[in-house]
C-alpha cells in the first residue's frame, strides 16, 4: 500500500509539473504575442499619421489659405504648403520653418502628430537639404518615414516627413 | 491502520495540490478573459475612431466639395459615443476613450444615432452628419 501511494504521488507530481510548464508557456506566449501586436499597431498608427500629414502638406493650401500671413497660430485650422496641388509655396514653407522655434508643438498638433516627434525635410534627389523643420531623430529611434515629390520654383524636390516616439 | 493513514495523508496532499492548480488555472483564465474583453473593446473603438479619422483626413486633402458616405460598424456588446471636436476624433465607452488626430481643426460634428455618416468638405470645413 505504501509503495502504491508513493507511485500515485509521483505520477501526480509529474503531471502537475507538465501542466504548470504548459500553463507557463501559454502565459509567456500570450504576453509575447500581445507585445508584438502592440508594437506593430503603434508602428502602423505612426505610419498612417505621417501619411496624412504629408498629404495635407502637398495637397492643400492650409486653412485659411493665407495662413502664412497670420501672426497667431491659434487662428490656423490646418497647414498646407502648396499654392496648387503639388506646387509648393516658398512663403508657406518659410513660415513653417519660422514656427519651428516658437510653435513646434502646435504645428505637430495641426498636422495630427501630437503623440510623436516630427521632422520635415525638403531636399533635392541627391539629399541636399533646402529647408528643415522639427527635430532630428536619434539612431536608436524607431522612425516612420514618408516621402512626397512636389515642385518648388519649377524644380522637383523631395519632402520627407519623419515621426518617432 | 498505519498504512491506511499514510495513504490518506498522500490523498489529502494530492487533493490540495490539485485544488491549488485548479485555483491557479481559474485565476489565469479569469484574468486573461477580462484582458481579452478589454483588448477587444479597445480595438473595436480604435477601429471606429480610425475609420472616421481616416475618412475626414482624406476628405480634407481631397479639397472643397468632396463628400463620402461612411458606414460605421456597430460595436457588439457595449455602448460607445463618438465625438469630433477640433482636430480630434474621440470614441468613448464605459470610463475609457480613444482618440485619433486629424489634419484640420475646422470640423463640425452633428450628434446622431445612425450607423451611417456623411463626411463633407464644405469650403475647407469638414462636416460630419449622420445619414
Amino acid at each position: 500500500m505504501r509503495e502504491n501511494g508513493q507511485i500515485f504521488t509521483t505520477d501526480l507530481m509529474i503531471a502537475s509539473a507538465i501542466f504548470i510548464s504548459i500553463l507557463l508557456m501559454g502565459i509567456v506566449y500570450w504576453n509575447t504575442t500581445t507585445n508584438q501586436i502592440s508594437f506593430h499597431e503603434e508602428a502602423n498608427e505612426r505610419d498612417e499619421a505621417i501619411r496624412y500629414a504629408a498629404n495635407s502638406l502637398v495637397s492643400t493650401q492650409g486653412d485659411p489659405s493665407n495662413w502664412e500671413y497670420l501672426i497667431e497660430i491659434s487662428e490656423i485650422n490646418s497647414i498646407g504648403l502648396v499654392s496648387q496641388k503639388n506646387v509648393l509655396d516658398q512663403q508657406k514653407i518659410q513660415k513653417l520653418i519660422d514656427f519651428n522655434i516658437t510653435n513646434y508643438e502646435e504645428i505637430k498638433e495641426l498636422l495630427g502628430i501630437t503623440k510623436y516627434n516630427l521632422q520635415i525635410l525638403f531636399t533635392d534627389f541627391n539629399g541636399m537639404v533646402y529647408y528643415e523643420f522639427g527635430l532630428a531623430p536619434g539612431i536608436e529611434n524607431e522612425v516612420s518615414v514618408t516621402r512626397r515629390v512636389a515642385l518648388l520654383e519649377g524644380k522637383e524636390i523631395l519632402i520627407k516627413v519623419k515621426a518617432w516616439k | 491502520m498505519n498504512t491506511k493513514a499514510q495513504i490518506s495523508v498522500e490523498f489529502l496532499i494530492s487533493i490540495i495540490l490539485v485544488m491549488l492548480l485548479f485555483g491557479f488555472a481559474l485565476f489565469f483564465y479569469t484574468e486573461k478573459n477580462t484582458e481579452f474583453i478589454n483588448v477587444q473593446q479597445t480595438s473595436e473603438a480604435q477601429g471606429t475612431a480610425q475609420k472616421l479619422a481616416r475618412t475626414i483626413n482624406e476628405i480634407h486633402s481631397a479639397g472643397n466639395g468632396v463628400e463620402t458616405k461612411l458606414y460605421l460598424n456597430e460595436i457588439q456588446g457595449f455602448d460607445f459615443n463618438i465625438e469630433v471636436s477640433q482636430n480630434k476624433v474621440r470614441v468613448y465607452w464605459k470610463d475609457n476613450f480613444t482618440s485619433y488626430a486629424l489634419t484640420t481643426k475646422n470640423t463640425q460634428y452633428f450628434y446622431g444615432e445612425a450607423s451611417t455618416v456623411w463626411v463633407k468638405n464644405e469650403n475647407n470645413r469638414i462636416v460630419v452628419k449622420y445619414a
